[in-house]
C-alpha cells in the first residue's frame, strides 16, 4: 500500500463532520472555571485538612512552627541517623551488579530522605525552616515516600509538561518541603524513581531545536532536561529538571512560590539554582539504582 | 470575550487550528461527539499552560495533550465506538469506504492508531511522532508499518488502491 493512498483514505475518512459546536467564546469560559476549579481544589486540598491549615499558618506565623531537625530529629518519620548509617550507599549496589539488587521502595524513600536532610541545609543561610508541603497533606517536609501515581505527583509541580515522565517508572519515592530562609517561601520537591528502557535517541530529539528545553550532560553523563516557565501573572516561576542515568530517574523542581498555581509568588527566585539543583540531582548518593 | 491580551491570542490560535484539531480527534476515536469533547479537554488543558508554552512549539503541544487525553479516554472507558457515517451529503461508495477505513482504524491498538494517523493523517514525519508518542523512531516505524500493514488486510486492497 502506498503512503499516498493511506493518507487520501485517512483525509476522506475526517473529510465532512457535522458543524462545530466549540467556539472561542466557550473554551475560554471553560478554560477559566477550570482555572478556577484547579485554584480552588489547591487551596482546599492545602487549607481544608487541619494539616493544610497548619501548613498554611505555618507560612503566615513562622515563629510558631519549629524547622525540621535535620537527620535525626525523630519528627514527622524521619529516619534517625543509625537508619541512615545503616542502608547501603548506592556504590554498594554499583559493586553488586552481576547479582545485580534493586533497593525495596521502602528502603528507597529512607535513602532519598537521609539524602535530602543531610545535604539541603548546607544550600541555605542558617536559620532556614524547612515547612511541611500543605498540599502533601500527611507527609512530612522533606521525608520521602513512595506514590502510586509518578504522573500525577510529577504534575502537581510541574506546570510546565502536560506530558508525563517518558520511560517505565517503579519504584518511584518523592518528597517535597516549602522553604523560607528569609527570602520568602518557596516550594521544594524531589522524587527518584528506577527507570527502565529509557530512551536516550527520544531525549535527543527532545532537546532538538525549537523543543524549548534546556539539555545538559551531567558530570557522570546524565542526560538533564531543565523546564523552566514564568512568572506568571502571580510572579511564579519554576524551574524543574528530570536527570536521567542508566536506570535512575531524579526530578528536582523549585518554585518561587508555596504552590505552583493560584498562588502568589513570595520570593523573588525559586530557593534552588539551577546549578544548585544540578549539583543535588547528580550527587551518585542520590543515584539509587546504578 | 478575551480579557487579557494573552487570550485574545490564545482565541485567535483556538479559532484557526480547532477544525484540524477536531479532525484528528475523529481519526483517533471514529465518533464526531467524543472527538469534539476530547477536543475541548484539549484546548482548556491548552489554556491554563498557554503562557507559558512557546509558540513554536504550540502545535506539538497541543496535538500531545489531545493524543494523551484519547489514550487516557479509552483507559477509562475501555469502550470505542466503532464509527459514525459522517454527516452531509456523500455517495453510497463514499460513505462504504469511510465506514470501512472507521472500523479498520477502530480494529487498531490505541497507540498504533494514533502513530498511523499521525503519521499520515497529520503527514508529520517519524521524528515529531515519536516526539509526540514519547517513543522511539523505530517504534513509529515498525508500529505505523504493522498498522497499515492491518488496515489493508481489514479493507482488502480495494478501498486503499481505489480498485473497486
Amino acid at each position: 500500500m502506498e503512503d499516498t493512498l493511506v493518507r487520501d483514505a485517512l483525509r476522506a475518512y475526517v473529510a465532512g463532520g457535522p458543524p462545530m459546536g466549540l467556539t472561542s467564546r466557550d473554551i475560554l469560559a471553560a478554560g477559566r472555571r477550570a482555572r478556577r476549579r484547579h485554584t480552588v481544589r489547591a487551596v482546599v486540598l492545602g487549607s481544608g485538612a487541619a494539616a493544610g491549615v497548619f501548613g498554611i499558618a505555618a507560612l503566615l506565623l513562622p515563629a510558631v512552627v519549629p524547622a525540621f531537625a535535620p537527620v535525626g530529629g525523630g519528627r514527622g518519620g524521619a529516619p534517625d541517623p543509625a537508619t541512615c548509617a545503616a542502608i547501603r550507599e548506592a556504590s554498594a549496589y554499583e559493586q553488586q551488579k552481576q547479582n545485580y539488587t534493586i533497593p525495596e521502595t521502602s528502603e528507597a524513600a529512607e535513602r532519598v530522605t537521609c539524602y535530602l536532610m543531610a545535604t539541603l541545609p548546607r544550600y541555605f543561610p542558617s536559620g532556614t525552616r524547612f515547612l511541611d508541603d500543605p498540599n502533601r497533606p500527611g507527609t512530612a517536609a522533606l521525608v520521602a515516600s513512595p506514590v502510586a501515581d509518578p504522573t500525577r505527583d510529577v504534575a502537581r509541580v510541574e506546570l510546565v509538561r502536560e506530558d508525563p515522565p517518558h520511560g517505565d517508572l517503579t519504584r518511584y519515592v518523592s518528597a517535597s518541603a516549602i522553604v523560607d530562609d528569609g527570602a520568602g517561601a518557596g516550594l521544594l520537591f524531589f522524587a527518584v524513581a528506577w527507570e527502565k528502557d529509557f530512551d536516550w535517541k527520544v531525549a535527543e530529539y527532545r532537546c532538538g531545536p525549537g523543543s524549548g528545553t534546556q539539555c545538559h550532560t551531567g558530570p557522570h553523563g546524565e542526560h538533564i532536561e531543565v523546564y523552566e516557565s514564568g512568572p506568571d501573572r502571580l510572579g511564579v516561576r519554576v524551574r524543574t529538571m528530570h536527570v536521567h542515568s542508566p536506570n535512575t530517574l531524579i526530578i528536582a523542581t523549585s518554585v518561587n512560590a508555596p504552590a505552583v498555581d493560584g498562588v502568589a509568588a513570595t520570593r523573588a527566585e525559586p530557593p534552588l539554582t539551577l546549578t544548585e539543583l544540578i549539583e543535588i540531582t547528580t550527587d551518585l548518593d542520590l543515584r539509587l539504582y546504578p | 470575550m478575551p480579557a487579557h491580551a494573552w487570550e485574545a491570542d490564545f482565541a485567535e490560535y483556538f479559532t484557526a487550528h480547532v477544525a484540524a484539531l477536531r479532525r484528528l480527534a475523529y481519526a483517533l476515536c471514529g465518533d464526531w461527539h467524543v472527538a469534539e469533547d476530547l477536543t475541548q479537554t484539549a484546548f482548556v488543558k491548552l489554556y491554563r499552560h498557554w503562557r507559558r508554552v512557546q509558540r513554536e512549539s504550540v502545535d506539538a503541544y497541543v496535538r500531545r495533550i489531545l493524543v494523551n487525553t484519547y489514550l487516557s479516554h479509552r483507559r477509562d472507558r475501555r469502550r470505542e465506538v466503532v464509527t459514525e457515517p459522517p454527516d452531509g451529503p456523500a455517495s453510497v461508495s463514499d460513505a462504504d469506504n469511510r465506514l470501512d477505513i472507521g472500523r479498520a482504524l477502530a480494529a487498531l491498538p490505541a497507540g498504533q492508531r494514533a502513530m498511523v494517523v499521525l503519521r499520515y493523517l497529520e503527514d508529520l514525519p517519524v521524528r515529531e511522532v515519536a516526539m509526540i508518542m514519547g517513543t522511539a523512531e523505530g517504534t513509529v516505524k515498525s508500529q505505523t508499518a504493522r498498522g497499515v500493514e492491518a488496515m489493508r488486510r481489514a479493507l482488502g486492497v480495494s478501498t486503499l488502491t481505489g480498485e473497486n
